[in-house]
């Protein structure tokens, strides 16, 4: 091939298009308001270890993502009966139902839906269960991975509120997990290490109540 | 890197932001690497593994006097194809660098198993001047997930050292003529000649490799001497950084050293998991009807402003998403909203919020949901959703598939209901924007990269629902692509083929300023017209017309431009060639996500001829693919290549962020540009607008509906 040409592209304003989403400008206005969480959360953790009565109410959660060890704050966005949204201050949000995670959004690799067990089943415990995660690959196709689910009770290890400890052992197709729930003495989820999708790991979760 | 490729930099460059991003680990799985020619293999040598279905991967390898740069695709789990970039320093005395193209595929015949190993057959550079051409069979078996053990009989190239015989004959002698054609007549022709090598995964971060080679390098070392080759035998080290770069050092031939770097993309796994970004507002249930009738009357339909009030309502909420409402028509059952995605790449994720947002605004005794997507005017399909199920569902596991049986995706009529009302300030409406753009030219041989860097100023003025003036103009602020002296031998008409003069004297250059008219005269017929100067080399009118149906796989659409070819400084004059060209089209969206189109028709250069693209698609927006024309110019006035071919990229810049946007990186790659078998360039073509919304793409984007 000794002859060559060169060639060009009509790429440049794709590319362009890319870069300027970091240093373009124009007349469209995109963004968007959030309500800060996190100095709120800031101030409420701060009474509680000075010991003092909060002045603002909760309930709040404190998350840590065990895969990095980032921390978000949430407080409640939206109740609607045992299902509760809790929004961070960028937005993302845990969906719980009486403090058991069913969903996630805004973390990645989040939990899209659960098929979860109801609080009091799980501190009940008794017959194994089947427990399903739905998330979504990388490709945003659906995946869904199924459990066989067991609980046992144990002593809750110097967890401040907590009267015991729910262990919830789940085997299926993908492996093993195990979740942990730290229950108040009124039935109340003080603490928990709770499965989320196999990118996103483990969510450790605080409640703060008042 | 002096010698990396244009592609192989601009990618590496968008892939920057893959690599760099949040850091995620190294599996400890033992992965199939590649080797210096950019396939699956050990070091010079394939192996029989192949890479995870749908993965992209780069390699840029150097040793000696020298450097190949592969881009290569798994297209099948079976299937994949690779195109190199080679450049040999010195190969010809006198002249710097010699460079080369050249095609490959590879083909798994067998999986690995407990007994039994992986086998590849593959065929390396099919269609180019046949410089690295060669065939071969490997097989390779992995002991204890730690050691790989890799065999295989080589033709060809790969037969040149040491070889044991000719089972099927002798090879003919290659006559490329112009080059770009198959020469199947060679294939497992003459000598055949054993490799091997073994590999060893250290650690999660640490392999070694070691093979012997079956080429012997015959033209670079022997006849022309450029490096001395003592050994067969060649050795590396390699470093897996993350999950998409491995980094290695070799020692090879008994006398050069070596260095590669491996970039792996699969288009399925993303750096940060599924995409990031604000989670939706929560879904909002309607009061009870027992406890509180009032509530769930339908009286409200009767107020004078019913409308406009609650689309105004409707856009409060839609703002933090980025929808903008085009129109609205509203009765006491049966809401419809029309609306505009500008940021969402993702067209069920659009609709998801947009239906939540209906949720939270409309009064209660509006049981029915009709989402109306609508691009450059053109209302595209109607998505039905009862919000009794939206209620039921929100929560409920495995949700998406469970409101997906439940929606329904029909036709659309172009025009507004009766009784319908228009989105506020919409129309007429101006837009601008500034930002940088690059512009690249690959493959002269003085320069395998040239690059101009500057500032593209955008505007759109639309007018009225689907009547858009646009335009945009490029000034180049620094760049080298006017330092080309290559000029063009084409003896065709020089419809693209003078790129090196519209870089030269275009600078301001006005890329293209048009007035495009989009209409929907029929639920499934879609229309446009766009007139003035349709893109950097031609100006006219074009006229498409697309048959589609929401719920189809097929489309048909047929496009009759009049072109004259605009001066070479792309201001507002032309040059003295002008042609009709146009084209009837085919499309077919195949479910496992590849794309097929066909286009027959008249060229720019006048020629008679057909199309054929293939893309595979995923859902995520990743698209790569490839085409070939074949026209009545015969291979030899065509010249160098035979006939118009490439391969094109699509990554979405949401894949690589983490952050919704509809942006994209794109890029089109052809071995070289002439002038046979070339279309017009005309923007908002009809048939990738349309089906975005239509089922097929709606399903398989489906996950990110309650995202």
């Amino acid at each position: 091939m000794g002859e060559v040409l060169a060639m060009k592209f009509r790429t440049g304003l794709a590319f362009a298009a890319v870069v300027g989403a970091v240093v373009g400008c124009g007349s469209t206005d995109d963004r968007k308001n959030f309500s800060p969480v996190r100095d709120v959360i800031a101030r409420v953790l701060q009474e509680r270890q000075a010991g003092q009565k909060p002045t603002t109410p909760g309930p709040y959660l404190l998350m840590t993502r065990l895969v990095n060890g980032s921390v978000t704050a949430l407080t409640p966005f939206e109740v609607d009966g045992a299902v509760t949204t809790w929004a961070s201050n960028s937005g993302a949000q845990l969906i719980t139902r009486d403090g058991l995670l069913i969903a996630t959004r805004g973390f990645g690799a989040d939990l899209m839906s659960a098929g979860a067990p109801s609080l009091a089943a799980l501190i009940g415990g008794g017959a194994d269960y089947a427990r399903s995660y739905h998330m979504l690959d990388g490709n945003d196709t659906p995946e869904r991975l199924s459990f066989n689910c067991t609980t046992s009770a144990g002593a809750a290890q110097g967890v401040a509120g907590a009267s015991r400890r729910v262990t919830e052992a789940c085997q299926g197709e993908a492996g093993r997990i195990t979740n942990e729930y730290w229950v108040s003495p009124s039935g109340k989820l003080v603490k928990s290490k709770q499965f989320v999708s196999q990118m996103g790991g483990y969510f450790e979760i605080l409640a703060l109540q008042n | 890197m002096r010698y990396l490729s244009g592609r192989g930099l601009q990618v590496a460059a968008a892939l920057g932001m893959a690599v760099l991003g949040p850091g995620s680990p190294a599996c400890a799985e033992m992965r199939p690497t590649l080797g210096f020619f950019g396939g699956t293999g050990l070091i010079d040598m394939p192996s029989g593994e192949s890479q995870s279905d749908g993965v992209l991967s780069l390699t840029t390898a150097h040793f000696g006097p020298v450097s190949r740069n592969t881009l290569a695709f798994q297209i099948l789990p079976r299937l994949s194809g690779s195109f190199r970039y080679t450049g040999i320093r010195d190969f010809n005395p006198g002249e710097r660098t010699y460079y080369d193209r050249s095609f490959d595929l590879r083909y798994q015949l067998l999986r690995e198993s407990r007994y039994l190993p992986a086998v590849t057959i593959g065929f390396q550079d099919i269609i180019g001047t046949g410089l690295l051409s060669g065939e071969y069979i490997a097989a390779t078996k992995t002991f204890g997930g730690r050691v790989k053990v890799t065999a295989g009989l080589g033709w060809g190239r790969l037969a040149s050292n040491n070889p044991i015989g000719a089972p099927f004959g002798v090879r003919p002698a290659i006559d490329f003529g112009v080059g770009g054609t198959l020469r199947l007549g060679q294939w497992f022709k003459g000598d055949v000649a054993p490799f091997a090598g073994i590999e060893w995964q250290v650690s999660d971060k640490l392999g070694l490799k070691a093979e012997y080679s079956s080429d012997a390098y015959a033209e670079e070392a022997g006849i022309r001497k450029i490096f001395e080759r003592k050994s067969p035998f060649n050795f590396g080290l390699e470093y897996q950084y993350n999950r998409t770069l491995r980094l290695g050092a070799y020692y090879l031939y008994g006398s050069e050293l070596g260095v590669s770097a491996q970039f792996v993309l699969d288009p399925r796994r993303r750096g940060s998991g599924g995409v990031l970004g604000a989670g939706p507002a929560p879904l909002l249930d309607r009061p009870l009807r027992a406890a509180n009738a009032k509530a769930w009357s339908s009286q409200w339909v009767t107020e004078p402003n019913a409308a406009p009030g609650l689309r105004d309502a409707l856009q409060t909420r839609l703002r933090a998403d980025g929808i903008v409402i085009e129109a609205i028509e509203v009765t006491a059952g049966r809401v419809q909203l029309r609306i505009r995605n500008p940021r969402f790449d993702n067209g069920p994720q659009a609709i998801g919020r947009t239906a939540r947002a209906m949720a939270a605004v409309l009064p209660a005794s509006v049981e029915v949901f009709e989402i109306v997507p609508v691009v450059d005017g053109l209302a595209i399909s109607k998505v039905v959703l009862r919000r009794t199920d939206l209620e039921t569902l929100e929560t409920a596991a495995g949700q998406d598939a469970l409101i997906r049986e439940r929606a329904q995706i029909l036709p659309v009529a172009g025009g507004l209901p009766e009784g319908a009302v228009r989105g506020a300030g919409l129309y007429p409406k101006f837009t601008w924007g500034i930002g940088p753009y690059t512009k690249q030219a690959y493959f002269d041989p003085d320069n395998p990269l040239r690059i101009d860097v500057g500032v593209a100023f955008t505007g759109r003025y639309e007018i009225s629902p689907g009547l858009v003036l646009s335009g945009t103009v490029t000034k180049k602020i620094i760049g080298n692509l006017d330092q080309s002296t290559r000029v063009s031998n084409s003896v065709l008409p020089h419809v693209r083929s003078d790129t090196v003069e519209y870089d030269r004297e275009g600078n301001p250059a006005i890329d293209e300023l048009t007035l495009a008219w989009f209409t929907k005269p029929a639920p499934n017929l879609y229309g446009r017209v766009t007139t003035g100067y349709l893109e950097r080399m031609y100006g006219g009118v074009s006229a498409e017309l697309l048959w589609k149906r929401t719920d189809r796989p097929y489309a048909f659409g047929v496009e009759i431009n009049y072109v004259k070819q605009r001066d070479f400084n792309q201001l507002l004059g032309f040059r003295d060639y002008s042609i009709v060209t146009g084209h009837v089209s085919g499309y077919y969206n195949f479910n496992n996500g590849f794309l097929a189109q066909i286009d027959i028709g008249r060229y720019l250069a006048g020629d008679i001829g057909a199309t054929l693209s293939i893309d595979r698609e995923f859902a995520n927006g990743w698209k790569i693919g490839a085409f070939a024309t074949l026209t009545d110019v015969p291979f030899a006035t065509f010249g160098e290549g035979s006939f118009d071919k490439g391969i094109r990229v699509e990554i979405p810049v949401t894949w690589l962020s983490g952050n919704v946007t509809r942006r994209s990186y794109a890029n089109t790659v052809r071995p070289i540009q002439r002038d046979g078998g070339q279309r017009l360039s005309v923007g908002g073509r009809l048939y990738d607008t349309v089906r975005e919304y239509h089922a097929t793409r709606l399903d398989a984007e489906w996950g990110r509906f309650w995202r």
